[in-house]
Formats: C-alpha cells, sequence, structure tokens
C-alpha cells in the first residue's frame, strides 16, 4: 500500500505546473552563453541559427502584477533595436497566450510563435536579414496549472483559470501593452513602424478587457470629429496615433457582452468611417481593376473563430450558463441598445464571432480559383491566399491543396456592424480547432490584413501612417 | 515539466523503486526505442537552427506524429483520470450486470479490487499493444472525422475508421496496432482470471468489448460536434418571457 501512496503523491506532484517566473535573466547580466538564451527576458536575433527575429517575454502573476518590471524595460528596449535596425521598418506582433500555456521555454505555443515569426521575418526581410525588424512580444500569465500529461484533470481547471484571466486583464497588464503599442509608434518618424496584437482563446479575453477603455475614448474623439462637420477625407485620430495597427480575436474565450455594448455606443460614428491598406502590388498599371490594385479597407479589430471550435462555439455557452466569472457585471448597461433578435442571456452566454447578428464580414470560398463572381457581394473584397496541407483537416487530397477566399461585407444594407470592428467565422482550412493557430495558413490569412510583408523590408520607401477615411471614399 | 522529459522522468523514476520499477522501466525503454525514431513534424521553408519540431501529443490534426508525439499519445490515452474513472464505474456496476462471477472474484474490497485491478490492466494493454504494433506499423493512432455529409455516411465511416487509420505518410491502411491491442486487452486477463470463468471464450467476448470500444470512441469523436452545438443550443435557449398580467393561457 505504501509504495501505491508514494507513487500518488509523486504522480500529483509531477502534474502540477509551477506558477513562476519563466524568463529570468536579464540582459544587463551580461553576454549570455548559447544554452542560456532560453532564460533570458530577451531572445536575441542571431543570424548564425537563422533566428532573423527578436523576441521579449514580459510575464504576469495570477494577480495581473509583473514578475519583473525590468522585462517591460527589456521589450521596449528590443523594440528601439528593431526600429534603428530596420530605419523605421519595424513589425512588432504582441501575442496574448490562452488556457494551457505560458511562458515555459518547452511551451508549444512559445515554439510555433517563434516558428511563424522566423517565417514573418524571411519573407519580409529577404536579401537583407541584418537589418530586419521583426519583433515578437509574448504576454504571458499562468494559463497553465497541470501538465499535459494528466489532460484530463487539466480539463477541470477551465474556471479556475478563466477567473484568473479576468483578473489578469487588470491595470498592469493593459499598462504593458500601451506601453508595448507606445513605444513602436511614437515620434513622427515611428508612425511607419506597424504593430499588431493577437490575443488567443483567454488571451483574447484579457486583451479585449484590457482595449474597452482606449476603444471608448477612441469612439468619443471619433464622435467629436464627425461632429465638426469637416470636409476632411481623413482623420488623424490622438487615440489612434499610438494605438496598434491590428488587433486581433482569435477564437476569443469571452461572451460577445464587450463587443455588444461597444458597437451599441459607436457603430453609428464607426460605420462612417474606414481603414485602408494600400494596394497589395506596386507599378500597377493605369486602370488596373485587380484587388490587388486597389485600396481596401481593413480592420482595426479583428475578431474571428473558428466554424470548427467546439471550445468556444458550444462549451463556452455552457460554462458562462453554468458559472460566470464572479466579478463580471450582471446586467449590460441601461443605454445598452442589442441588435435585432439578440437577447441579453445570448450576450452573456455567446461569443460575438457565434452571434451572427454581429457579423461584418462573410468568407467565401473561390470555386475553381476564380474569385471573380465575389465582386458581385462586395467590390472591394479582400482576397485570401492559403496552402492547405495534405495531411490538415478538411484535405480531401494527399497533396498540398492552394485554395482561394474572398472575404466580403455581409450584403445586407442593414445589418448592424459595419464598423472597423470586423466580426466573422473562418473555416477548418484555416483554423481546425480551438487551439491550432500558429499555421503557415492562418498567418498567410492574416497578412491579408497586413501591408505585402515585403514593405517591412529595411530597403523598401515607408508605409504611410494609420488614417480613418469617411466611408463614401470605399 | 512538459512533455518528453516527463516520460525520461517516469522511466528514471521506475528505476530509482526496486525489482517492479525495473521491469517497468525496461518495458517503457523498449516502447520509447520503438516509438522514437519516427519521423518528425514538418516545418517552415526556412527554419530558425536548433528549435525543436511541434511537440502535440496528437492534439495537433493537421501534423503527423513524431515518435515523442506517439508516446504521449500512448501514455494520456493508456492512462488517465477518465480511464480509472470509467474502470472504477463499471466496476461498481458489476454485482448488477456480472452478478453470477461474483463467487470467483469475491466480493467487497478484495472483489472490487480485483476486478477493478483487471480493468485497468486490460486498459492500458489495450494501448500499450496498439503502441507498440502500430509503431511498427507507422500507424498514426488518431481517429480523423469524415467531413462527410448525412448521419448514415457519418456513421459508416466512423465504423470502417474502427479498422482502418492513416500511417505516417498520410495513407490509408489496415490497423495491425488496434487489432493487436483488443486481443492483447482480451487476452491478458487470463493471466490471472479465476479457474472456472478463465476461458478463450470470455477472452475473445472481452477482445470483442474492446473493439467495441474504439468504436464507441470513433463514433464521439465524429459525431461529438453535433452533440455539443445541441447539449450547447439547450443553455442558450431565451428565458420565457413572463405572461403578462391577466393575458389568457396558452
Amino acid at each position: 500500500m505504501k509504495p501505491l501512496i508514494v507513487v500518488l503523491i509523486f504522480a500529483a506532484f509531477t502534474a502540477c505546473v509551477p506558477h513562476k517566473q519563466w524568463r529570468t535573466q536579464a540582459a544587463s547580466a551580461g553576454p549570455a552563453p548559447d544554452a542560456n538564451v532560453e532564460k533570458r527576458f530577451v531572445i536575441p536575433t542571431d543570424l548564425n541559427k537563422n533566428r532573423i527575429y527578436s523576441l521579449a517575454f514580459v510575464e504576469f502573476k495570477n494577480n495581473g502584477e509583473p514578475w519583473d518590471k525590468r522585462q517591460l524595460d527589456e521589450a521596449l528596449r528590443a523594440i528601439d533595436d528593431a526600429d534603428q535596425r530596420s530605419n523605421h521598418h519595424a513589425l512588432v506582433i504582441t501575442f496574448l497566450h490562452g488556457w494551457k500555456n505560458n511562458a515555459a521555454p518547452s511551451n508549444n505555443n512559445v515554439f510555433d510563435f517563434r516558428r511563424q515569426l522566423n517565417r514573418i521575418a524571411s519573407n519580409a526581410c529577404q536579401g537583407d536579414k541584418g537589418h530586419c525588424g521583426v519583433v515578437g512580444i509574448y504576454l504571458a500569465w499562468s494559463g497553465d496549472l497541470v501538465s499535459r500529461d494528466w489532460n484530463t484533470l487539466r480539463n477541470l481547471t477551465y474556471f479556475d483559470r478563466r477567473d484568473t484571466a479576468v483578473n489578469v486583464a487588470a491595470a498592469p497588464l493593459g499598462d504593458a501593452l500601451f506601453a508595448i503599442m507606445k513605444q513602436v509608434k511614437t515620434g513622427p518618424e515611428r508612425s511607419t513602424n506597424h504593430s499588431v496584437v493577437v490575443g488567443h482563446s483567454f488571451g483574447g479575453l484579457i486583451l479585449e478587457y484590457a482595449i474597452t477603455k482606449r476603444m471608448q475614448e477612441l469612439g468619443d474623439e471619433l464622435h467629436q470629429e464627425l461632429g465638426k462637420h469637416t470636409t476632411l477625407e481623413g482623420y488623424h485620430l490622438k487615440t489612434l496615433e499610438d494605438f496598434a495597427d491590428l488587433v486581433v480575436l482569435i477564437n476569443q474565450a469571452a461572451p460577445a457582452t464587450n463587443a455588444v455594448t461597444l458597437l451599441s455606443h459607436y457603430r453609428e460614428d464607426l460605420a462612417r468611417v474606414n481603414l485602408l491598406r494600400p494596394p497589395s502590388k506596386s507599378n500597377c498599371a493605369p486602370g488596373d481593376s485587380s484587388q490587388e490594385c486597389k485600396e481596401l479597407t481593413r480592420p482595426l479589430i479583428l475578431s474571428i473563430s473558428s466554424e470548427t471550435d467546439l471550445a468556444t462555439r458550444t462549451v463556452l455557452p455552457i460554462a458562462e450558463t453554468i458559472a460566470a466569472p464572479k466579478n463580471r457585471p450582471k446586467t449590460l448597461p441601461p443605454d445598452v441598445r442589442l441588435p435585432p433578435g439578440v437577447d441579453t442571456k445570448k450576450v452573456f452566454t455567446t461569443t460575438a464571432t457565434f452571434t451572427p447578428q454581429l457579423a461584418s464580414h462573410q468568407l467565401i470560398k473561390c470555386t475553381t480559383g476564380d474569385c471573380t463572381p465575389c465582386l458581385k457581394e462586395d467590390k472591394y473584397y479582400i482576397p485570401v491566399s492559403i496552402t492547405l496541407p495534405a495531411y490538415a483537416p478538411g484535405s480531401s487530397t494527399n497533396e498540398d491543396t492552394p485554395i482561394k477566399y474572398c472575404l466580403a461585407r455581409v450584403r445586407d444594407r442593414n445589418a448592424w456592424n459595419h464598423t472597423p470592428y470586423w466580426i466573422f467565422t473562418i473555416p477548418t482550412e484555416i483554423v481546425p480547432d480551438h487551439s491550432t493557430i500558429f499555421t503557415d495558413r492562418f498567418i498567410d490569412f492574416l497578412t491579408a490584413f497586413l501591408p505585402p510583408l515585403e514593405k517591412f523590408n529595411p530597403g523598401q520607401p515607408a508605409l504611410p501612417r494609420q488614417t480613418l477615411h469617411t466611408a463614401k471614399s470605399q | 515539466m512538459e512533455g518528453y522529459e516527463h516520460y525520461l522522468f517516469w522511466t528514471g523514476f521506475m528505476t530509482t523503486f526496486g525489482k517492479q520499477g525495473k521491469a517497468v522501466s525496461k518495458y517503457l525503454g523498449l516502447i520509447l526505442a520503438l516509438l522514437i525514431p519516427a519521423s518528425s513534424s514538418a516545418q517552415s521553408d526556412d527554419p530558425e537552427k536548433d528549435l525543436p519540431p511541434a511537440f502535440h501529443c496528437g492534439d495537433r490534426n493537421d501534423l503527423r506524429m513524431s515518435g515523442k508525439d506517439k508516446a504521449c499519445y500512448w501514455w494520456t490515452n493508456s492512462f488517465n483520470a477518465q480511464m480509472l474513472f470509467g474502470a472504477a464505474f463499471t466496476t461498481a456496476l458489476d454485482p448488477i450486470f456480472n452478478g453470477s462471477s461474483d463467487p470467483y472474484w469475491g466480493q467487497g474490497a478484495t472483489g472490487f479490487s480485483k476486478r477493478f485491478g483487471t480493468r485497468v490492466a486490460q486498459s492500458m494493454t489495450k494501448g500499450t499493444g496498439q503502441a507498440l504494433v502500430g509503431a511498427l506499423f507507422k500507424e498514426d493512432p488518431r481517429f480523423f472525422v469524415s467531413r462527410k455529409q448525412g448521419f448514415w455516411p457519418r456513421f459508416g465511416f466512423a465504423l470502417a475508421h474502427t479498422l482502418i487509420v492513416k500511417n505516417d505518410n498520410g495513407r490509408q491502411q489496415l490497423s495491425a496496432g488496434r487489432l493487436a491491442g483488443a486481443f492483447s486487452s482480451g487476452f491478458v486477463g487470463m493471466a490471472w482470471t479465476p479457474g472456472p470463468i478463465n476461458s478463450v471464450d470470455n477472452a475473445l467476448v472481452r477482445t470483442g468489448t474492446a473493439m467495441g470500444g474504439v468504436l464507441a470512441g470513433s463514433l464521439w469523436t465524429e459525431f461529438q460536434p453535433d452533440v455539443m452545438k445541441l447539449v450547447s443550443s439547450m443553455f442558450r435557449r431565451p428565458p420565457k418571457a413572463a405572461p403578462a398580467p391577466g393575458a389568457p393561457k396558452p
């Protein structure tokens, strides 16, 4: 009996993932030997290892406090370095992970993020890797309590980690996030840098909570600007100057409450403006009407979920009904007007992406690879191209298959959401489930919303700063 | 501690603790030796050097499984809380459904622990047999959903793919691993099942039950999204509006 008890205690011990700071070495400790690079706050570029990006870690405790404030300082320095190195062509991608992840050196999200950063950097900086300005910022919290080896037990940590995520969304993480965004854009010469923030699962919940106040400020400022009745084509909003160029919520594990509240208050103003993305093709001939030569719209916030994400589509409504987070408001603000067909219960138990009334766009597969029929749906549709690997779910062949999609606005002119807060679902071929997001095809999908990656090559002309345009220009 | 280190850790632990530990350690070593040389996942075109391939334990359906993934898959699917609770639950129901075998197994805590131990051993043997033979034949042990339309085509697919798996090259083949797992699960109990009920017939029944378990798993994976959608829709149903005062009852 005793050996059995010893084994059980040992098993319980090994099942736990420690709540600790994973990246512990500051750059001030001096140059780290190769083996210790993985412990540093910032993993630097290293062309000998074909590491074209740098990656900074900023870690937070369960109460939202940072483990070590120097981590943020070093992350900001990494942005400065990338800005200088690339001559203001930096591309800073901040990632907020979800449940079952953390900043451990062996964590899959860390590895996968690094792989994709290198792929992006490799595409962006062909021929000039030494001056590449691709930086990753990994904002980490203790999303994992139980080791993958004990997956059933691990699943039982859902409510605990969700409530922790709500705590973590409190001030210090939001402050760190805005400090990062500001560092990318501060100063006139840095407005050409690009900042993308991605939140996955509970990371999406944290991200949305953290930016809510800023989005309200943006809405208020826009309302004032529009109220001036100027004939300007473009609006430079102060709130946008040091904000991210794109915020992505992928398979966000949060009910639609924040999205509905925000859209209810500001959608009429937001529907009057567009963000524009420069043509993806340079040297277009005059009169070339292909999508690559058009200035297309782009989102400020992109909220997307896989159609086959069971976790947020079916489990979340059950979980939110059984036990909502204790510190979340139980009612919507009194001035919120819900879209037709949506009731309060649905808002509190369903994600924005699985609330069809909030959908702004639809992703349509181009049969036989020809997307011209999409022009009937939307003259300014966004073309999306991915390659579905032979082995991926959804592949019916044993070969890699190129697939084209067009992303078109929902046709109904009276649709509730025609704002730069884009909400829609994406098919299995792009994201097959809740967790599989760091794939080449998903990154290819996301790059459709960014300037072409070649534009981040230090040798290219600077990118235009982000401006809101009146919607009639589209 | 994550992933593969865990198995090495467990191997070391078993080696440290007694003779039984040594036997188990050899067993694990054999499994790892068989599994680890398998191919690893596809990576980006211009990868960073020294970054290890994705370790996904079978969670990433779009990636092939490396040896480490298969080892992890074996461990997490053969020994987990679901299996333990399931074994305890079905054992607790034995007096109702298998009461006639009580005289041979015994009753009370002794009988329960023997039956429970047998079920756990069968389950682990099934997973281990499948992993070992599957590794020899380079099988991918996972069930992939059909993406067919309609109940019967999907049911048929799940039924067929109880015995058909993908191999490491993505092609389909008969699953020697699943068959081996089912048979080893059925027959391993013959080593200790009490005499009068220790027969080949009973072992074959247990083998059939094990294959039934594989089929149930395939069906669950195939229809899980629909079942979950149905359950979820019940939770999302809007509350019934309270009738206005004086309104006639429907």
